[in-house]
């Protein structure tokens, strides 16, 4: 429950009725909420990025719907959680939405207790993909440091080659191999040649 | 002829009386004759037999001349008459004939008014009599030959439509059309009959007499009745479909105010476990469950019209104000498709004259029509038009406009045919129903394609008469 006043929660509704009864339900647990009228509004709007942030979306909306928003945001970039809300759900609308990553999918009307847990994984959800993305970022930054001859031996590294062989794939000594390969470790800041492997897997490294 | 034996007998006759009387007086004693001819006596006397000769061969030869002549006479005359007993025995066949036919044509008629229930009746306007055929009798279940006149008549007419055929028979000995249909009762039972009857008049414009037909309709008017009832279960039935098609953006409409009055309930909870609950906040939340009450069932009352199974009487109809109420029900779907729908509506328009069930029908038919020419995936603006207008002063014009796909020449021919539909879910009968009522109400359907992209769909309706607009 100590998610909740960090955690702001964005409500898009087309129904003025609806963003106000989300809004004042919301406030009455605690969290801190912004409503829009359309997902146009919404995309106007600048967002801190880095603050953990979960969407409430209709979705049947004039315009852009919830769910083209949802591919839009995909296509930014921009990992929000989303819950859905509809007045009327199909369950092919509901796989689709959800294969494309939406928290959950409520039918309207819905329960208080329903859309807490719904928001609670969805921010939950959110904050790892912060961490997450977060992570990744902190990743590439350190990638970035290693000089080219030390990020060839990283990809050779985290195929699981033996300072030998890669040696004499890049046509040099063993030893120099092994400087680059310290080098390596210490710039990535792993702890150990599992963590390495790992973070290539994260980086998207691979020797193909 | 004539002239010809008077010419030749005469003389003839004359001669001889001539030759007579001088032979008389040539064989008369002396003194008969003139002083001074007694010496041609004899001469006198042979001119005279001669005369008298010549006088009979005259009168002889004429008297067979004649008699030749009255034989031809006689041969003329038998061949006329020979020609007129063959004329008149033609006649006579004729005759014969004709009363065969006349017969045939009585037997046929008796016949005719057997089978389709016609008898034929006459009223003396003087003396007040009735006169009926046999058939009329049976037709108003009488005994043949009971007493008539036009009160024992009207007292066989049904009570409700008494007054109105006293009134048309008033109007009819005043000059007007006498063509008129009624109920009529019989040992209980109820008949329809329809009459049809002409008044002569006098020269100075007296009523003398009436005769008219009556015809028993009992059979038509039942199977028009059935008809009647079977084309409102029809159009029950479609509107019906209609809600169906309609359901799941109404379900969507429904469910707003729905889940804003839950989710205003639920935050009235939280609030009252506050410490210090916030009133006014409390307020305004039980004054927006009023309001979102009142929403959905503002749109429940919507659906309940469509699925009504009555119609409304029929009366004086405010177009506009149909169209505006059909778009609140059909909002929701239009915005389920992302279809917008504008409304151009004329100001001032006189009522029509219907059932505003039915004309509302055909609105949503029309419109859902609309929408449905937009594929699923085709490309904004997806735009419908509702326009309505007046047309020459005694019509109104509705058209539903679209930017879709259009209809085509070849499914124009069948648009209006039950069961043709170009869409899957469709039951094929919107637009058929749509035409038979808007020819119920005396207007037409149609439609075209639009000179750029879509179609349109107009009908009209006949604008109130002024008249019936004073009554």
């Amino acid at each position: 429950m100590n998610d909740r006043p960090d955690a702001e929660i964005l409500i898009i509704d087309d129904d003025a009725s609806i963003r106000k009864a989300l809004e004042r339900l919301l406030r009455s647990m605690g969290y801190r909420t912004r409503t829009f009228s359309s997902a146009q509004e919404f995309l106007d709007t600048d967002f801190q990025s880095g603050s953990v942030v979960c969407i409430v979306l209709d979705v049947k909306m004039p315009g852009m719907s919830g769910t083209d928003l949802q591919k839009e945001l995909r296509k930014r970039d921009l990992p929000f959680p989303i819950v859905f809300i509809t007045g009327h759900g199909t369950i092919p609308m509901s796989v689709q939405a959800m294969k494309h990553g939406a928290v959950d999918f409520l039918e309207k009307p819905f329960d208080d207790h329903a859309l807490v847990q719904a928001i609670s994984r969805a921010v939950e959800r959110g904050r790892q993909a912060m961490a997450f993305k977060r992570e990744i970022s902190d990743l590439q930054e350190r990638h970035r440091l290693l000089t080219p001859r030390e990020s060839e031996v990283f990809v050779l590294v985290a195929a699981g080659m033996l300072n030998k062989q890669i040696a004499a794939e890049l046509g040099t000594s063993e030893k120099t191999i092994k400087v680059h390969r310290g080098r390596v470790m210490e710039k990535m800041q792993a702890g150990s040649l599992a963590d390495l492997v790992r973070m290539a897997e994260k980086l998207n490294i691979s020797t193909s | 002829m004539t002239t010809k034996r008077k010419h030749g007998v005469l003389p003839a006759l004359v001669m001889a009386c001539a030759a007579v009387l001088l032979a008389g007086a040539a064989f008369s004693p002396a003194h008969a004759l003139p002083a001074g001819w007694e010496g041609y006596r004899g001469w006198i006397a042979g001119i005279a037999l001669g005369g008298l000769v010549l006088g009979l061969l005259a009168v002889v030869f004429f008297q067979r001349q004649n008699g030749r002549e009255i034989e031809l006479r006689q041969g003329d005359l038998e061949r006329l008459v020979r020609q007129r007993t063959a004329l008149l025995e033609a006649e006579v066949e004729k005759g014969r004939i004709a009363q065969e036919e006349l017969a045939q044509s009585e037997a046929d008629l008796k016949m005719v008014q057997e089978v389709a229930v016609v008898g034929g009746w006459n009223l003396d306007l003087h003396t007040n009599e009735l006169a009926w055929t046999d058939s009329v009798y049976e037709i108003f279940g009488l005994p043949r030959g009971t007493p008539l006149d036009y009160g024992k008549f009207l007292s066989l007419v049904h009570p409700d439509d008494a007054e109105y055929v006293d009134r048309s028979w008033r109007d009819a000995l005043k000059g007007a059309r006498y063509d008129i249909e009624h109920r009529i009762l019989t040992d209980g039972a109820v008949k329809w009959v329809r009459q049809k009857a002409r008044v002569e008049f006098s020269d100075n414009g007296t009523p003398l007499r009436g005769s008219g037909i009556v015809q028993d309709i009992t059979g038509r008017k039942q199977a028009e009745q059935e008809q009647h009832v079977l084309r409102r279960q029809l159009m029950h039935v479609s509107r019906v479909t209609t809600a169906g098609e309609l359901t799941a953006a109404l379900a969507h409409e429904i469910s707003q105010p729905l889940a804003a009055i839950l989710a205003n309930a639920q935050a009235a909870r939280h609030i009252l476990n506050d410490e210090k609950p916030d009133m006014d906040e409390l307020h305004a939340i039980l004054e927006d469950i009023i309001s979102d009450d009142s929403r959905a069932r503002d749109m429940i009352k919507r659906i309940r019209s469509l699925l009504r199974k009555e119609s409304e009487k029929s009366g004086r109809v405010d177009i506009n104000q149909v169209i505006e109420d059909v778009l609140k029900l059909v909002e929701p779907e239009s915005r389920f498709r992302g279809v917008t729908v504008r409304s151009v509506l004329a100001q001032g328009l006189p009522p029509a004259m219907g059932d505003p069930i039915q004309m509302g029908q055909v609105v949503i038919n029309l419109l859902l029509n609309a929408m449905e020419a937009f594929g699923e995936d085709s490309e904004p603006p997806r735009d419908v038009t509702v326009e309505s207008r007046m047309e020459g002063g005694t019509e109104i014009v509705v058209s539903v406009r679209d930017t879709g796909k259009g209809i085509g020449e070849q499914a124009m021919r069948s648009v209006f045919d039950p069961f043709y539909t170009a869409r899957g879910n469709g039951l094929g009968l919107g637009l058929p129903i749509s035409r038979s009522i808007i020819e119920a109400h005396g207007g037409r359907l149609s439609a075209a394609d639009n000179p750029g992209a879509g179609a349109t769909f107009s009908f009209s309706l006949p604008v109130m008469e002024r008249k019936a607009q004073h009554e």
